[in-house]
């Protein structure tokens, strides 16, 4: 395995997690994280640190999520369980899709590489061309704006107990 | 309190922060509400990432099962289109390979009731000529 399959094999899904989000729709996003990794394997993985390889990955897939959204493909409404009866596990999830649609650009964005990738704040703002204090704020301002929006959700949720989560893994990933 | 939040942010962000400073945002109940719902909404995030993956899975492995009967089938069509083809090539039939018949031991039945001893017995000859000593 060359260096760069090793790192495509190593961030696929984190990108793929990180575009799902911005683009909305599976299909759109499984096309433009091809397109993120055709351009790796065409430029090679750049000689910098992991932090610097990875702000340089995920700017890529930035790039080509803006991209694709501005290109007049409007994001499609992201209720993705049916719009039918909602099971009250899913309630949530419904909830939570429309209350990131509902930030501002900027800090859904870097509310989605903190929590869908997992990128560091020093990753985050290297991705998104942002001041640290800045990724700082926007965070904390996203996380602020979905809670306000969820309270009731989350509440309910308290109920069944917290875990402590890393972020940027699925439920269940072995991390 | 916005800075101690954000200290908080960091906190379960992985970042390295100050303890005391991390100790003052936790002794106010606003901050540990605030740490809990952060991880809440990663919880949720986490679980709708993985039920969308299974929703995208699923319908994938749906499909690929008339596609693998369809290969399935092609290779048994293929296989069988080949072996005749290569027979009419070569021209030579296999060998007929008879196999040695089967043979089943049947246990004779002892008689339920005496036979009777044979009265007369006929004697059948064969090759005799019908044509001599007649005309």
């Amino acid at each position: 395995m060359t260096d760069v399959e090793r790192f495509c094999a190593a961030h696929h899904d984190g990108v793929y997690r990180y575009l799902r989000r911005v683009v909305g729709a599976a299909e759109s996003a499984r096309d433009l994280t091809q397109e993120v990794f055709l351009r790796v394997s065409r430029a090679g993985v750049p000689e910098a640190n992991d932090i610097g390889q990875r702000a340089w990955l995920f700017r890529i897939a930035r790039n080509l999520a803006l991209n694709h959204l501005r290109d007049g493909r409007r994001r499609p409404p992201t209720v993705t369980f049916g719009s039918a009866a909602v099971p009250a596990t899913q309630e949530l999830a419904v909830a939570l899709s429309h209350a990131i649609d509902a930030l501002p650009d900027l800090d859904r964005d870097v509310f989605l590489l903190r929590e869908t990738a997992g990128l560091s704040y020093e990753e985050i703002a290297a991705a998104s061309e942002l001041p640290l204090e800045s990724v700082r704020s926007r965070l904390h301002r996203a996380r602020q704006a979905l809670r306000a929006t969820l309270g009731h959700s989350l509440a309910l949720r308290e109920q069944r107990g917290v875990r402590c989560l890393p972020a940027g893994t699925r439920d269940g990933d072995d991390r | 309190m916005s800075s101690e939040l954000e200290i908080i942010d960091a906190f379960i962000d992985g970042q390295r922060v100050d303890g005391d400073a991390i100790k003052r945002a936790l002794a106010d109940p606003e901050g540990r509400a605030y740490m809990i719902d952060a991880w809440l909404l990663r919880e949720a995030i986490q679980e709708d990432e993985t039920r969308a993956s299974r929703a995208v899975t699923a319908p994938a492995s749906r499909s690929a099962k008339p596609a693998q009967r369809w290969l399935v089938a092609a290779a048994i069509t293929g296989s069988l289109l080949g072996g005749y083809a290569t027979g009419r090539i070569t021209g030579r039939p296999a060998p007929l390979v008879v196999a040695p018949p089967a043979t089943t031991v049947v246990a004779q039945p002892s008689p339920a009731f005496p036979v009777p001893a044979a009265t007369r017995v006929i004697q059948l000859e064969f090759h005799v000529s019908t044509t001599t000593g007649g005309d």
